[in-house]
């Protein structure tokens, strides 16, 4: 965890949030707040992801496997 | 089954993301990349797919349905003793499924017809606490015969009585969506409005 770059941190944080939201979205009862969770939880999932994806081709354009 | 592939993928979840914050030290290049694929690259897509699917399948249910302050009242006139309107005979009749009646009539039945109703879920919530409410529910177009035709479409009942074969070309025009069945002089109260619950209720037809 202490050599883990802050960059995963954050990939790995907006995850966990997008999952818990998403967890709680099938607990929640009333329409607001299932919007809410799901809506978000899903965008925060989009957000890591991309972030991830970001990362990726960033280290494989470092490494000259992309142009 | 659906419950058990999301409980599932929770744990492989948990797994992965508890395995790479603990271990990211000790493991190899290689190691961590394969991890972090599993936890970020892959569990979002059947995660949020598994978990949407049983959020969806909870919100067809009337119990849902009646959480909404603006629809309670009409709730209730669907499941109360009275058989009168529409709406209250099919629901009491079990004419549609009764655990999600609401979805049963208020979704096209059309490939997309279950997407536009949870896009119009969602245009009901940012029209309640954004524009203030409506107190009086109001349908975005006019209802299409064809929700109705699907279940009485086919009816030996529907396609012989006097009513429907009057005019030759009721049946036809209904079907092609000339006409709607919710007319003044055919079916004109499908839902009673809270606050007239008490005076006479229109016409009965038990037939269609």
């Amino acid at each position: 965890m202490k050599t883990m770059p802050l960059s995963i941190k954050v990939v790995l944080a907006l995850n966990i949030v997008g999952t818990s939201l998403l967890c709680v979205s099938l607990l929640v009862e009333t329409p607001f707040w299932l919007t809410v969770t799901m809506t978000n939880g899903s965008l925060f999932l989009m957000a890591s992801f991309a972030l991830w994806l970001r990362l990726v081709i960033k280290e494989a354009m470092s490494k000259g496997l992309l142009d | 089954m659906m419950p058990t592939i999301g409980v599932v993928l929770i744990v492989f979840y948990v797994l992965c993301v508890g395995f790479l914050s603990v271990s990211w030290d000790s493991l190899s290049s290689r190691g961590r990349k394969f991890i972090t694929f599993f936890a970020v690259g892959i569990f979002p897509f059947f995660g949020v797919a598994v978990i949407t699917d049983l959020d969806l399948e909870r919100v067809k249910k009337v119990s849902f349905c009646e959480k909404c302050h603006t629809m309670k009242p009409y709730i209730d006139i669907v499941k109360g003793t009275d058989l009168e309107p529409l709406s209250a005979l099919h629901y009491q009749n079990n004419w549609v499924k009764q655990e999600s009646a609401c979805y049963e009539c208020h979704t096209s039945y059309t490939m997309f017809g279950p997407v536009q109703a949870k896009l119009k879920g969602l245009r009901h919530m940012y029209s309640y606490y954004v524009e203030g409410g409506n107190a009086k529910p109001k349908l975005y177009e006019k209802y299409d015969s064809r929700e109705c035709l699907r279940c009485h479409g086919p009816s030996r009942r529907y396609l012989k009585m006097k009513k429907h074969t009057k005019d030759a070309n009721l049946i036809k025009d209904l079907q092609t969506g000339k006409r709607t069945c919710i007319e003044q002089e055919c079916h004109p109260v499908i839902h009673a409005k809270p606050a007239e619950t008490e005076e006479p209720a229109n016409e009965k037809d038990k037939t269609s």
